[in-house]
């Protein structure tokens, strides 16, 4: 028998390419994870830009700094780069980084789509910074004035900036569903040997059931403001009363998709957290099998509860009566969750680490915005909190905890691992107090601002609102430049150093997981053998 | 992945290589099948509303999902087995066998060609008199590497 001889390099481990093709080419799903993770990075920080300049102009009352399109124009941006720019892709970040880790797959099932998947993000970011820029220039139209909501007939009528976001919108779509169509085959197909649905780590349930919903809700979105493009270049009336249309079915399209989406923002952070605690409260996650009815239930009726966003629209009594009593129950479930993990917590032996600092600051602070969120399920009172700046408190109470500070828990539990550097848990613990502190001053005082009558979207406020929105812009300041400590703390995890301990494969020592298995940080290729699960 | 070794009988040993999968094809087809008429449900509803725009976005996107779903599940089902007795070397491919060869065991070359760009895989080939067979092409590449390094000591 003959053989031929392999040479150094044939016979080496395939190793990481070198060189900008290797991020753009990139079939890697940490490497694809790292880029979702900067490119989140960065979005926060232009979103967060956005929102400074949005406070600033609050400070006092009067116009200041900015005329009221560019204000409108600003809050429109602020959300959608957040939402879609910022914590969308942050998740996906981390569903790349750590699902086939945890797992014990080698890859995404579908490398090449992942790749597709990440690289429509900057095309779409690149629309949607146009939709802002081009107003500015001569013949560019009107700014977008409508919020994220991009109701009819307002955005019928704004300038072309409407059409870049549309196609943004578009692009942002395609990128999502892609992801979640690799998540679900993924997690279906690609489970290590033993590892059945019911032992599945919960970041990858929720994951799943995260995908479900992105699939769901995101082409009726795609077909709204499809509709929207054609009513606005190609006659047709389909938002348009006076054409035969209906403005209000809008509405309800991007709702269907705007509901589910707080769930699929606030789901990952969800599954952060049931890793988070049961590792800094050294005991298994109470009731893995409830957690995982809970997030089904939540999913489902969250899919058929949209229109309590729009009670003031004039449905009937029996369709508000089912969306109030259908958004009220949605509480159920949510607060098994945070029993759940409240449980976990009980007589643990517990440090406070700052991943774990954010997983008690998102519970307290988590369910403070959902008690509000109970109030505005109500009909009769949402008639009068509605487009109140008591709804933004709500939503941001719901969402930075829910979503924002999950993610904060997860980039922080998890950053050892990725780079292999011990992060500087000094300075972590500091940014998640001026964080936390800085988010409270900010949103708590719009709780009071609402209840008095302060509407949101609007540039002016009445004198006797002065001392409040004072307080919320200084809180702004300090949260928004908080984060620049964040960058800071990942900037010198990642460069590493002498004052950072390395981290061994199992970076905490009350983690479990498939993870926590493979060295940190983990070799370019990982689980090439697939592990055996008890 | 896998590459299982088999106490086949008639062969001194034989190695089958299959991709690791989690979830049976029909539990594969009931997923898709779960998730395609939540979507059919959700397009109905919508389009008797008139927003019969989002026909095309949901159409293509189920597409797109039921292609992904095949095409995973093409991919996991595959399977080859190589067998190796004193005089010969059997390679078949696919569940019932559907391409088999043989090769003199004497004569066997066991190769891995490199790939004109790095970051592809390197292929592993066995087979002599110019006629080679490929195998393992859906392993990982150390897998690919180790599976060569154990044929060749097995057939030295």
């Amino acid at each position: 028998m003959s053989t031929t001889t392999m040479t150094h390099d044939e016979a080496h481990h395939h190793g990481a390419p070198t060189g900008w093709k290797r991020w753009l080419y990139s079939t890697n799903h940490k490497d694809i994870g790292t880029l979702y993770l900067l490119f989140a990075l960065v979005m926060l920080f232009l979103g967060g830009a956005s929102a400074m300049m949005i406070r600033a102009e609050l400070f006092m009352p009067g116009i200041q700094l900015i005329d009221p399109d560019l204000y409108n124009n600003l809050v429109t941006n602020h959300a959608l780069l957040m939402i879609f720019g910022a914590v969308m892709p942050a998740a996906a970040g981390l569903a790349n980084w750590m699902i086939p880790l945890m797992i014990g797959a080698p890859d995404m099932a579908l490398p090449r789509m992942n790749n597709l998947s990440f690289w429509i993000l900057p095309a779409a970011a690149t629309m949607l910074i146009l939709s802002f820029v081009v107003p500015f220039f001569p013949g560019g139209g009107t700014q977008i004035n409508t919020g994220w909501t991009i109701y009819p007939p307002l955005s019928v009528q704004v300038g072309m900036s409407m059409d870049f976001l549309i196609f943004a919108i578009h692009l942002l779509g395609v990128s999502s569903v892609l992801a979640s169509i690799n998540i679900i085959v993924t997690l279906l197909n690609m489970r290590a040997p033993g590892m059945t649905l019911m032992k599945m780590p919960m970041f990858c349930w929720t994951w799943l059931v995260t995908a479900f919903l992105l699939i769901l809700v995101v082409p009726v979105l795609a077909g709204g403001v499809t509709m929207l493009l054609f009513d606005r270049h190609f006659g047709t009336s389909f938002f348009d009363a006076a054409g035969g249309g209906d403005p209000v079915l809008f509405q309800h399209l991007f709702w269907f998709f705007g509901h589910p989406e707080v769930y699929i923002l606030l789901l990952p952070s969800i599954g952060v957290l049931s890793h988070v605690i049961p590792t800094f409260a050294r005991k298994p996650l109470f009731g893995y099998r409830s957690m995982v009815g809970a997030m089904l239930a939540v999913a489902t009726i969250g899919m058929v509860v949209w229109a309590h966003h729009q009670y003031t629209i004039g449905m009937s009594l029996g369709a508000v009566t089912y969306f109030m009593v259908g958004t009220i129950l949605i509480s159920i479930p949510v607060g098994l969750m945070v029993f759940n993990f409240i449980a976990t917590m009980w007589r643990g032996a517990m440090t406070f680490e700052t991943p774990m600092l954010f997983a008690v600051g998102i519970i307290l602070m988590f369910t403070f915005g959902g008690l509000s969120g109970v109030m505005l399920a109500v009909v009769p009172a949402d008639m009068q909190y509605h487009d109140s700046m008591f709804v933004v408190a709500h939503f941001h109470y719901v969402l930075m905890p829910g979503a924002v500070f999950g993610l904060f828990a997860g980039v922080f539990y998890w950053l050892p691992k990725w780079t292999g550097n011990m992060y500087d848990e000094r300075l972590g613990k500091l940014f998640f107090w001026i964080n936390v502190i800085g988010f409270n001053i900010t949103f708590f005082p719009q709780h009071f601002l609402g209840l008095a009558g302060m509407p949101r979207r609007i540039i002016d406020y009445n004198v006797m609102f002065t001392e409040f929105n004072v307080l919320s812009s200084i809180g702004a300041m300090i949260f928004g430049l908080s984060h620049l400590l964040f960058l800071y703390i990942v900037i010198q995890t990642i460069r590493g150093g002498k004052s950072l301990k390395r981290s061994g494969a199992k970076s905490w020592e009350g983690a479990k997981g498939l993870e926590w298995e493979v060295d940190s940080p983990p070799a370019f290729h990982t689980w090439e053998t697939a592990p055996q699960i008890k | 992945m896998a590459v299982l070794e088999l106490h086949s009988p008639g062969a001194e040993v034989a190695y089958l290589l299959q991709p690791n999968r989690s979830l049976k094809s029909g539990q594969i087809c009931l997923a898709g099948a779960v998730i395609g008429a939540a979507l059919l449900g959700v397009t109905i509803y919508f389009s008797m509303q008139g927003a019969w725009m989002i026909i095309p976005f949901t159409g293509l996107e189920a597409i797109v999902l039921v292609t992904a779903l095949y095409l995973q599940c093409k991919w996991s089902k595959q399977q080859q087995l190589v067998e190796i007795d004193d005089t010969r070397v059997y390679t078949s491919i696919g569940r019932n066998a559907d391409e088999r060869s043989s090769f003199p065991r004497g004569w066997l070359k066991v190769a891995l060609i490199k790939a004109p760009c790095d970051w592809h895989p390197k292929r592993l080939v066995i087979g002599s008199h110019g006629r080679f067979v490929e195998i393992g092409a859906f392993l990982e590449e150390s897998e690919r590497e180790r599976l060569a390094a154990t044929l060749r000591s097995t057939l030295q």
